[in-house]
């Protein structure tokens, strides 16, 4: 019984272990402020967007990223483009990408540079003038640049 | 010269998604970096990527320091028929390459 005890609490303790991301409110505001300067007051919904980064990151240099975003990919509905924000680096605004119903399905993969452990958002916009949001947490041991110029 | 690679599935078939994989060699220079002397080296990066076909395009991508050099970009496209895709990276100091792939689709 004792040996089963031991076991459950192994187990359990190993769970507890999370990433130390931890929410950052100059982050947000930073995100926030650029969404709004760029699409003003469209309409947000935080779900469809599926953002497929490593959790840990060794080195920030060449990151890869996959992004893909759900919608019909049809004439009356497609996402129009999609943006990548970390805010974290120098230069938050990382690209953005565009797509037509002939892309048949929204979907990127790239690598990208990242400055330090923080959430990557993703921003999609859909030809309907709804956005989709959605990001995702990565610790980055070192990050991409460490000779910034401010 | 940048050296472009783009790789196109074989053995589509009409109305297939397919994945389409490129990559370009180049520095992505971020203008944050400085030399062994602690001079700032310029930025120097791609700004924009396109691929059109049948005079369309169907992707385009605008870049910023934030992609990482040698910039890999793959994307899908719905192959409704066969055709000429063309591939241009445009950057700063007139940094432009136009690669163009037949597509082989089979109805």
């Amino acid at each position: 019984m004792k040996r089963r005890l031991f076991l459950q609490g192994a187990a359990a303790s190993m769970l507890i272990v999370t990433l130390p991301v931890r929410a950052n409110p100059t982050h947000d505001a930073k995100f926030e402020a650029w969404l709004s300067g760029h699409f003003r007051d469209m309409p947000r919904a935080s779900e469809g967007v599926t953002v497929d980064l490593p959790a840990l990151a060794e080195n920030g240099n060449s990151v890869p990223l996959t992004v893909s975003a759900d919608s019909p990919m049809q004439a009356q509905d497609f996402i129009r483009t999609i943006d990548i924000y970390a805010p974290q680096n120098p230069m938050p605004h990382l690209g953005r990408f565009h797509f037509s119903p002939s892309s048949g399905v929204a979907r990127v993969n790239t690598r990208i540079r990242l400055g330090g452990d923080q959430t990557v958002r993703v921003v999609a916009r859909a030809s309907t003038d709804r956005l989709l949001l959605g990001g995702a947490d990565i610790v980055v041991t070192e990050a991409a640049c460490l000779d910034f110029l401010f | 010269m940048a050296k472009a690679r783009i790789n196109i599935p074989r053995n589509v078939t009409a109305g297939d998604v397919i994945e389409i994989k490129t990559l370009i060699t180049h520095p992505m220079e971020t203008g944050f970096r400085v030399d062994s002397l602690g001079v700032r080296i310029p930025r120097n990066i791609l700004t924009h990527f396109s691929v059109t076909f049948a005079d369309q395009v169907v992707f385009e991508a605008e870049l910023q320091p934030g992609i990482a050099a040698n910039p890999y970009i793959s994307f899908h496209l719905k192959a409704e028929r066969g055709g000429t895709l063309t591939f241009t990276w445009r950057g700063q100091n007139d940094f432009s390459v136009t690669e163009t792939r037949e597509l082989a689709v089979a109805s």
